[in-house]
């Protein structure tokens, strides 16, 4: 298909792979078209098939999406059409190793920047799906970090603030797969940030990235 | 107005002439990795043999509809072929020169070596040039690029001590540039007869590093000789902010000047007082790299309302831009032609 064909059947690309390190290098996007998904690449290496499949079900495994009948699709529930955690899951669906499985129980995650483990929980309230951080631990002032994985999901997963410990997605729903997805980059920002950041520049041409500027 | 061809059409608009509607013509680059993929032609290896080059390089008119094909993606070619030090890098990087080891000290130093124009990576642009031209004969425009004696200066001498020297030594810097051109001549002619239609200049004297007069002072006179020696329409390109020294491009005869989203498009436009045309500037890392393509539509809105006679990416784009956000750029002229003719 040419880019044409692409944009009118797939619709928009939300988020695209440079180079997928496990399948010859190729690039990848996420495009979406109504409720619609469409893993796809203009790769035509021997076994894209497959493998645009394979990073399907990873985005089914590890996000709680629905697999569509039809090739490189999925089905997204309605209210989980929320685009950055979208696209953490994408990157995150091609850059696995293949034999990767979900994480199930509790949703942990050690801090990186002190000794403490958060822990996150989710329960309904009054009609609204609330996710509550909790730390166990030892340092100071463990309410300073848990704050700050609370400002991590409101970047990264356009949540919105319930209180200094707690956050609720835009739809007020459960998205336990997203949080399982999101609480690695939630919980060191600026580390993410820089990630993202050097991501960016490479392949820019710019006055730095050619070395002119000092 | 009768429907012009491509060539036709770009001809015109870099002689300031009526066309048929404003053309899309990147003097610079429009290589994605997606199109990589799609001809099965990754960096770098697209920038070292002639048929992935072409093949890349084709997808301008293939998958976008652009107006002319810009073959030489980079800016290391030449550098590479005289012995400076490359970085090439991988699918989704741009090779460069390692500058922190430059080759040469001093103007003596300076000098072409014998069989330049025979090295791989000089010759895999001419030879794409000719694989172009016979793929696309007189309907497409093929805009070669050689590259200006203040970027090669940059690359051999190392960014630093050229600047510097600049500083300390003038004379020293102006006999560096003068035998520099000899490479932008050598690799400009063997384009064009190898079928380049028109040759765009890259001479990083940006913004951010120098100052108008310091262009006025080593290059405007540079230029204007290449205006007059080479026998296609120049496109010049400097990055960055340039409208201080956007009157002194004016003046060199060059046929266009490549300007970057730093200069709004009425203020460049002012400034080069219909004396060259300009080409640019839809903003490269923010607008193609992450926006939408409404957002693209509306740069192509804002150069065209303001006269701006070729429309491009601002520079060579991110290799990561998404296909739909230059398939933006042909539909915003579209759209605009609409709207105007309502």
């Amino acid at each position: 298909m040419n880019v044409s064909q692409v944009r009118k059947e797939f619709g928009k690309c939300l988020e695209l792979v440079s180079m997928d390190p496990n399948f010859h290098e190729i690039s990848v996007g996420l495009f979406v078209k109504k409720n619609i998904l469409t893993v796809w690449s203009y790769s035509k290496k021997e076994g894209i098939e497959d493998r645009l499949n394979q990073i399907r079900d990873k985005m089914v495994d590890f996000g709680a999406l629905e697999r569509s009948d039809s090739d490189f699709k999925l089905v997204i529930p309605e209210g989980a059409l929320i685009e950055r955690p979208l696209k953490f899951l994408f990157v995150k669906s091609v850059e696995m190793k293949p034999d990767s499985k979900p994480e199930t129980g509790v949703i942990q995650a050690k801090d990186n920047k002190s000794k403490l483990t958060f822990i996150i929980e989710g329960s309904n309230v009054d009609g609204k799906y609330i996710y509550k951080v909790t730390a166990s631990g030892e340092h100071d002032k463990p309410n300073l970090r848990i704050r700050a994985v609370v400002g991590g999901f409101i970047k990264y997963g356009e949540c919105v603030k319930n209180d200094n410990e707690s956050f609720i997605f835009p739809d007020a729903k459960s998205h336990d797969e997203y949080v399982r997805i999101l609480l690695p980059y939630a919980r060191n920002v600026s580390a993410v940030e820089n990630m993202l950041n050097a991501n960016e520049q490479a392949g820019q041409m710019t006055t730095q990235t050619l070395g002119f500027s000092q | 107005m009768k429907e012009m061809s491509k060539k036709e059409r770009v001809l015109a608009a870099l002689n300031r002439q009526d066309v048929d509607r404003t053309p899309v013509a990147n003097p610079t680059s429009v290589a994605t990795v997606e199109m990589m993929d799609l001809v099965d032609a990754p960096f770098p290896e697209a920038c070292r043999s002639a048929e992935l080059n072409a093949k890349l390089a084709a997808t301008e008119i293939s998958q976008f509809d652009f107006d002319s094909i810009a073959p030489y993606f980079s800016i290391i070619q030449e550098s590479s072929a005289i012995g400076c030090e490359m970085q090439w890098e991988q699918k989704d990087n741009w090779p460069t020169v390692r500058m922190s080891n430059p080759i040469w000290k001093t103007a003596s130093d300076v000098k072409v070596p014998s069989n330049f124009l025979d090295h791989p990576d000089v010759k895999v642009i001419t030879d794409s040039i000719r694989i172009l031209k016979k793929e696309f004969g007189d309907e497409v425009p093929i805009i070669g690029k050689t590259m200006g004696p203040w970027t090669l200066a940059y690359h051999v001498f190392g960014v630093e001590t050229f600047l510097l020297g600049s500083v300390d030594n003038p004379d020293e810097t102006a006999e560096a540039l003068e035998k520099l051109c000899e490479f932008t001549y050598l690799f400009g002619e063997a384009q064009i007869d190898a079928g380049a239609d028109v040759l765009t200049v890259p001479d990083h004297a940006t913004g951010d590093l120098v100052s108008g007069q310091y262009y006025q002072k080593f290059l405007q006179d540079i230029h204007t000789e290449m205006a007059e020696r080479f026998s296609v329409p120049l496109i010049l390109h400097i990055c960055g902010r340039t409208v201080d020294r956007m009157p002194f491009i004016a003046e060199t005869g060059m046929h266009a000047f490549h300007f970057d989203s730093k200069n709004s498009p009425q203020e460049a436009m002012d400034a080069v007082s219909d004396k060259i045309a300009l080409v640019g500037n839809i903003n490269n890392p923010e607008t193609l790299y992450s926006k939408d393509t409404e957002d693209v539509k509306k740069e192509v809105f804002e150069c065209l309302n303001a006269g701006v006679q070729l429309i491009a990416p601002e520079c060579a784009i991110p290799l990561k831009t998404k296909a739909e956000n230059l398939i933006a750029i042909t539909e915003g002229i579209s759209d605009w032609v609409a709207e105007t003719q309502n």
